[in-house]
């Protein structure tokens, strides 16, 4: 299968982790050793409370995978990452396509995007409270606004690139009405930067979540705020690398869905 | 007659940022069906403007355009484009782009998406890549291509803009060929914009010659007689010397 082989090369090429280089592999290995022996280093210079040892760290992580309690954590938060990040991306996507492709949406919605985009996601949370509760919604709406907007950006700059040209022969092989222009080639050639923009929103929602959290709803954000709270500072660093992990994989996971429907490029 | 291209008294003016720019003025020609007409001129000559007008990408601010005695309104399926830089859709392998007006207009009488898409396909002498997007292929090969596409909904004219002008020399040779041969098995009407005499003096029936901007036709010259054309013949290079005339303080 030849597109097959193209991807794998477009992979490689581009350097990674996925890449076989046995160096590449060393120095990404390296790197991490070298970060955990610094922070185990600096752990042993400062009290527990500070910064917490390695072992303690892997003691809680390797505790709670037993007992379930991680993926159990994993699952809450899904409750309103996923819906929050589809939700929010899908119509970022189709507000951002709207006005970088109509003049008219730009001057209105356009003008309105420009008014709200300055307020900080976090700002939203009171609402988020009064409007839907201390629920999974009320969470998922915090990551919603913060999907909305890297998707709206990056799928108005998206439209607003493409290559004219392409308009032009699509219209001299019978392609008449905007509706389908959009469908048959300003959305194709848009697919990079809509990928883009949901990957580095998948991204951000992570980050936010555990803000979103703070409202009092249940998954890994709330279990770490509980446990600073206790001073528990093995438990925050231990769920501050499941995030980290959960966001690896959330990126892997779409950028091989990009690699294969961008076999094109 | 139908299918003819007849320009009458055409000008453009653009609104440039320093008052109005004078593109092309009085600009009158035709061509015939199944004719093969080149139109030179140096680069400003306004040439291209005349393309885009024909084309119906840009409306002309004075005179009459008109394809099959209709005015021109718009760009269409009955004039197919072929650009300098092929402008294929790049998420499309070689058989969807040709494929693409064929989804768009349905395939011409007589014939299947898919049988019309392996005939335009064989014709350019691409069947072997129809499977290979375009960054996979060489700037010849991607012409091809645009002309496969073009082609492929069967448009009584083909519109050629400079198509060759960033191919090496040696596969422009090869290129002029087999346009030539695609134009005498499909009886199209060819109207191809170019700078380069030689050119347009191996293809052409006839020859429309721009002056520098605001371009205008300032002469209409017959290519030479004999098809094959031989460059090195007395006639290839007395047209080509009228051709240069224009050109030449």
């Amino acid at each position: 299968m030849a597109s097959e082989t193209n991807t794998t090369d477009y992979l490689t090429g581009g350097g990674g982790f996925d890449t076989d280089d046995a160096r590449t592999v060393a120095l990404q290995a390296g790197a991490l050793v070298a970060f955990v022996a610094v922070w185990w280093v600096g752990a042993l210079v400062t009290s527990q409370n500070i910064l917490p040892r390695p072992p303690a760290v892997a003691r809680v992580l390797v505790a709670d995978l037993a007992s379930g309690q991680v993926i159990t954590l994993v699952g809450q938060s899904l409750r309103h990452y996923v819906p929050g990040l589809l939700v929010g991306s899908g119509l970022g996507m189709a507000v951002g396509v709207l006005v970088g492709w109509s003049q008219t949406a730009d001057n209105t919605v356009g003008t309105v995007a420009q008014f709200l985009r300055p307020v900080p996601p976090l700002a939203w949370i009171p609402f988020a409270v009064i409007w839907f509760g201390l629920t999974d919604a009320g969470a998922a709406f915090i990551i919603a606004i913060v999907a909305f907007w890297i998707n709206y950006y990056n799928a108005e700059s998206g439209v607003g690139s493409v290559d004219p040209a392409l308009l032009e022969v699509a219209q001299s092989l019978g392609t008449t009405t905007d509706r389908r222009l959009v469908r048959k080639v300003v959305l194709p050639s848009a697919v990079p930067e809509l990928f883009t923009g949901f990957r580095t929103a998948a991204g951000q929602a992570w980050m936010v979540m555990v803000a979103a959290e703070l409202l009092g709803v249940p998954g890994i954000g709330k279990h770490l705020w509980d446990a600073a709270n206790f001073l528990q500072m093995d438990v925050v660093m231990a769920y501050m690398l499941v995030i980290g992990v959960l966001f690896l994989l959330t990126d892997r996971l779409i950028k091989a869905g990009q690699s294969r429907v961008l076999a094109w490029r | 007659m139908t299918d003819t291209i007849r320009l009458a008294g055409v000008g453009k003016t653009y609104d440039g940022e320093h008052g109005p720019v004078r593109a092309i003025r009085d600009v009158s020609f035709a061509v015939d069906p199944g004719e093969f007409v080149t139109v030179v001129g140096p680069s400003g000559s306004g040439k291209s403007t005349a393309f885009r007008i024909i084309a119906g990408l840009e409306t002309a601010t004075e005179g009459a355009v008109e394809v099959g005695d209709e005015p021109v309104t718009g760009p269409g399926p009955d004039r197919g484009m072929v650009f300098q830089d092929d402008a294929l859709f790049p998420w499309r392998t070689v058989a969807g782009n040709v494929r693409y007006g064929l989804e768009e207009v349905g395939p011409p009488p007589d014939t299947t998406v898919g049988g019309r898409v392996d005939h335009c396909l064989s014709l350019v002498g691409l069947a072997d890549a129809a499977d290979q997007y375009p960054r996979e292929l060489s700037g010849g090969m991607r012409q091809r291509a645009g002309i496969a596409r073009a082609l492929a909904v069967d448009p009584p004219i083909l519109l050629m803009d400079e198509p060759f002008a960033s191919v090496d020399a040696r596969t422009k040779a090869t290129l002029h060929r087999e346009l030539l041969s695609i134009w005498q098995e499909t009886q199209k009407t060819i109207l191809f914009v170019t700078h380069d005499i030689e050119e347009a003096v191996y293809l052409s029936d006839r020859i429309v010659v721009f002056s520098e901007g605001p371009g205008t036709v300032v002469d209409v010259i017959d290519g030479p007689p004999d098809r094959p054309r031989d460059k090195t013949s007395e006639a290839f290079r007395e047209t080509k010397g009228a051709v240069l005339s224009y050109f030449e303080e």
